[in-house]
């Protein structure tokens, strides 16, 4: 079946309804009492309705359009108009029916990755179930015998429906509202994109040099910031689906590693960290408590994944003194600029500006501007931020105003012929 | 071109324009040519205007007819058709014997006699007939040499406008190359690239530095030729090429019209015809007067010492025996098929050269319109993409000087596309005989205008 725009339209018309039904969802006491809702960076939970006692979600896979940030619009594949689809959360025995309708042009399943379930109802395509065939509704029904940060993801051309976004959290919460609590509970899934420069689809045949990486599908400085007030207990629930681990590093605070793929871990096992590796296809959850306000950088610690798509194994330019030819070279090619003989930043500061166009529809590698100039970031990189009051609730409180005496100063300026 | 500034080819078109001229026609029409003989042999002020300019194809063709020592020597051919002619409009001298014979006794006989070969006398107007046509064939013969000669210098001056233009791409591209060798030399030295990474861009730039060498001999030995043609020596003062082309310009001509145009038009065809026609009225000749070949007409007398004079006319003829003139009818008669033959082979000749002409100029014109335009358009935006990359860093400083070394090269299959269309054009032009309309909304493209 081919995707037809009437698909499509049904598919992005469940994404406005989604985000209400979300909003009533954190808004109202689960089974158990009063307890957090997820917040799914730049995304939303899935609505549902209870049927005789199951909580009843209903996913659409299909084509959607996506941004990664303004400047980079793709053709991916997702559940619900986004990727990654809407987080489902739900409670520990809850019994749930998750309705699954293929929009995709090709077959599907869905695989409820880390969920106790029985065997029939894990969604191999193949394996435990035929596959969704294109318009088919199929659904899924289990109890929910644990509780934890989990994923669901397609079991059926994955090299294909993964490479394209296909991907949502699964969260359960436990019945119990008292285990885990915290006051602020977010959630992203890492991955990493073929998108390469001046395209528009991504490319599944790529296995290990990605052009995009992201949290919930957006690059900084599109990913939301994670807004806390001071003093409050937080846990960052991060999934992997990427090809690649992401050591996570949160700056300012000692991490509590409190959970991984199995749920929670008793209090014993947790460990302290600052940077937590989440391995491929595992689930993390850290948490702190937010004692010290300020802006906080949240991201993955290998430098190529805070950018977006460079060229690997170019010739380094730094230290190379063109000096002697760049003339000539602007004469043979109108709007040359040689940069990076000092580093990098001089060439973030040239595309920040404009002054050197890139391929259409392509991130410059490095860019983000900060309250003191120049981020230099790109890809899996977003800030925590806490305050000590938050008059507008958790929208985005802007830059950190830092306390006098609170914040690194220059003690010395060059003499003037070295400026 | 503007004809009244090429009288010898315009007289050289009229003579194709002419079917039977009379014979003082004939006589102007050579004076005409003629003319330009003392044109070119004191044009050394209008060869200096000429030479003033950059040479472009019409000023070349120009020179040469002004300067090229072989015009001199067709031209001369036509003095030679003239002599020809004043013979053939002349009967033979007549012969006089005289002979004064003694005697013993102091007797004389003296004897004279005046003959004159009888068939002189009979075929005049055979002779002037014939004369015509040996004239005219000469005069078409020169004409088309000249026509010829335009052709070549054509031809030989596009081919060096080409070759100079390839020069210049080979000039930018080796340039490119050095660029990128320097370059890679500063990244060696600062300790990024290996020795193997520079080296590989040194030997890019040595292979371009040859490729410009090649060049330049390429330039040089399209020059001679053209030199040659135009008369000059090799350090002619002043000499310069105008290094332009003309872009091609969407065409079609009918090659069917052309073709039948060019049997009625084409001065060396017409050469033929009349040296067949000769061919066949001398077969003719021979045919009908096979029993006088060596008849004469006499007129005598005859006086002996005291003896009247006796006065009177008398004839000889040859007897047909043993030779019954059989030879030479027969020979006549081969020359006349030697002749149609010769004659029909040009026709094909002609008439397959145009239809080649006619498809190479299609297909010139096609793969310059629809590819060899497109090529330099997606040169361009594939060197502007390969930039954007080269802004983001996603490709490095080698690679772009590369890209540029393609869109460089890319020139040259576009030079190549619109010299095929100016081979067939000036092909096709001198096949058909006549000069077919230049582009009417000429533009020229120059180094200057190539990536
Ligand atoms: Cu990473």
């Amino acid at each position: 079946m081919k995707i037809s725009r009437r698909n499509l339209l049904a598919a992005a018309g469940v994404a406005p309804l989604a985000t209400r039904l979300a909003t009533a969802t954190a808004a109202a006491p689960a089974a158990g009492g009063p307890r957090t809702a997820v917040t799914t960076l730049n995304g939303r939970s899935l609505p549902f309705v209870v049927k005789e006692g199951v909580k009843e979600f209903h996913l659409v896979a299909g084509e959607i359009e996506h941004e990664f940030a303004p400047g980079t619009k793709i053709r991916a594949w997702g559940y619900n108009g986004s990727t990654p689809g809407p987080t489902i959360e739900a409670v520990e025995g809850d019994r749930v029916r998750i309705l699954v309708t293929n929009n995709l042009p090709e077959h599907t399943s869905i695989h409820w990755h880390g969920i106790l379930l029985p065997n029939g109802m894990d969604g191999v395509g193949g394996l435990t179930q035929p596959h969704i065939e294109p318009g088919e509704t199929w659904a899924y029904e289990f109890t929910l015998r644990q509780h934890g940060t989990h994923m669901y993801h397609p079991h059926a051309d994955e090299v294909v429906q993964l490479a394209n976004g296909m991907m949502g959290l699964f969260i359960v919460h436990p019945r119990d509202p008292s285990i885990g609590a915290v006051d602020r509970d977010f959630a992203f899934l890492l991955h990493n994109w073929a998108v390469h420069p001046g395209t528009w689809r991504p490319d599944p045949s790529v296995m290990t040099e990605f052009d995009l990486w992201t949290f919930n599908s957006r690059v900084f400085p599109a990913i939301e910031p994670l807004v806390v007030r001071r003093g409050q207990r937080v846990r960052i629930r991060v999934g992997n689906l990427s090809m690649h681990e992401h050591p996570i590093h949160l700056h300012g605070y000692r991490l509590d590693i409190t959970g991984g793929d199995g749920g929670r871990w008793p209090r014993a096992a947790w460990r302290t960290e600052v940077t937590e590796i989440v391995g491929v296809g595992q689930m993390r959850d850290i948490e702190f408590t937010a004692d010290e306000p300020g802006d906080w950088a949240l991201h993955c610690h290998k430098p190529h994944h805070t950018m977006n798509a460079m060229g690997h194994g170019i010739p380094n330019s730094v230290g190379v003194d063109t000096s002697e030819v760049d003339e000539r070279l602007r004469a043979m090619l109108p709007g040359y600029m040689s940069t990076g003989r000092n580093g990098m930043a001089e060439h973030v500061e040239h595309t920040a500006m404009g002054h050197m166009p890139g391929p259409e529809n392509t991130l410059p590698m490095m860019g983000g501007e900060g309250p003191f100039g120049n981020l230099e970031m790109g890809g899996m990189f977003t800030v925590v931020k806490v305050r000590d009051r938050l008059p507008d609730g958790y929208a985005d409180p802007g830059w950190y105003q830092h306390p006098p005496g609170t914040q690194a100063r220059r003690v010395e300026t060059p003499a003037e012929d070295r400026k | 071109m503007k004809p009244t500034e090429i009288a010898l080819l315009g007289a050289a078109l009229l003579l194709a324009g002419c079917a039977t001229p009379s014979l003082p026609q004939l006589h102007a029409q050579t004076q005409e040519l003629r003319a330009q003989r003392s044109v070119v042999a004191t044009g050394a002020s209008r060869l200096a205007t000429e030479l003033a300019q950059p040479l472009d194809a019409d000023r070349a063709v120009r020179v040469a007819l002004l300067n090229n020592p072989a015009v001199r020597a067709t031209l001369a051919q036509l003095q030679a058709a003239q002599g020809d002619l004043y013979d053939a409009l002349r009967p033979a001298n007549p012969t006089v014997d005289l002979a004064s014979l003694d005697a013993a006794g102091g007797v004389t006989r003296v004897v004279w006699s005046v003959s004159q070969p009888l068939l002189d006398l009979l075929f005049t107007s055979y002779r002037r007939r014939h004369g015509e046509l040996a004239m005219r064939e000469a005069q078409q013969h020169v004409a088309d040499q000249l026509l010829r000669l335009e052709r070549d210098v054509r031809q030989a001056w596009l081919q060096h406008a080409a070759a100079t233009l390839r020069l210049r791409v080979a000039q930018r591209a080796a340039e490119a190359a050095e660029l990128a060798a320097r370059l890679s030399q500063s990244y060696h030295a600062a300790g990024n690239i290996s020795e193997l990474q520079w080296r590989a861009e040194q030997s890019l730039a040595s292979e371009a530095q040859l490729q410009l060498a090649a060049r330049e001999a390429g330039e040089l030995n399209t020059r001679t030729p053209l030199l040659d043609l135009l008369g000059l020596k090799h350090d002619q003062q002043g000499l310069s090429f105008d290094e332009r082309l003309i872009l091609p310009a969407a065409m079609s001509p009918d090659i069917a019209a052309l073709a039948t145009q060019a049997l009625q038009q084409r001065l060396d065809l017409a050469a033929q015809s009349a040296a067949l026609e000769i061919a066949q009225r001398e077969s003719r000749h021979s045919r009908r007067w096979r029993w006088l070949p060596g008849a004469e007409l006499r007129i005598g007398s005859e006086r002996e010492t005291g003896q009247a004079t006796l006065t009177g006319p008398g004839a000889t003829l040859q007897l047909p025996l043993p030779n019954t003139g059989a030879g030479r009818i027969a020979r006549a008669a081969a020359l006349v098929e030697v002749r149609a033959a010769e004659l029909a082979a040009q026709q094909l000749a002609v008439q397959n050269r145009i239809a080649q002409d006619g498809a190479l100029l299609a297909i010139a014109g096609r793969s310059f319109d629809v590819h060899a335009r497109k090529l330099l358009e997606v040169n361009q935006r594939m060197l502007e993409l390969t930039a954007e990359q080269h802004n983001f860093m996603l490709i490095g400083s080698f690679e772009l000087l590369a890209a540029r070394r393609r869109q460089i090269d890319g020139s040259d299959l576009w030079i190549d596309a619109i010299e095929s269309w100016w081979r067939a054009f000036n092909d096709l032009s001198y096949e058909s005989g006549t000069a077919l309309p230049v582009p009417a909304t000429a533009a020229y493209v120059s180094a200057e205008d190539l990536p």
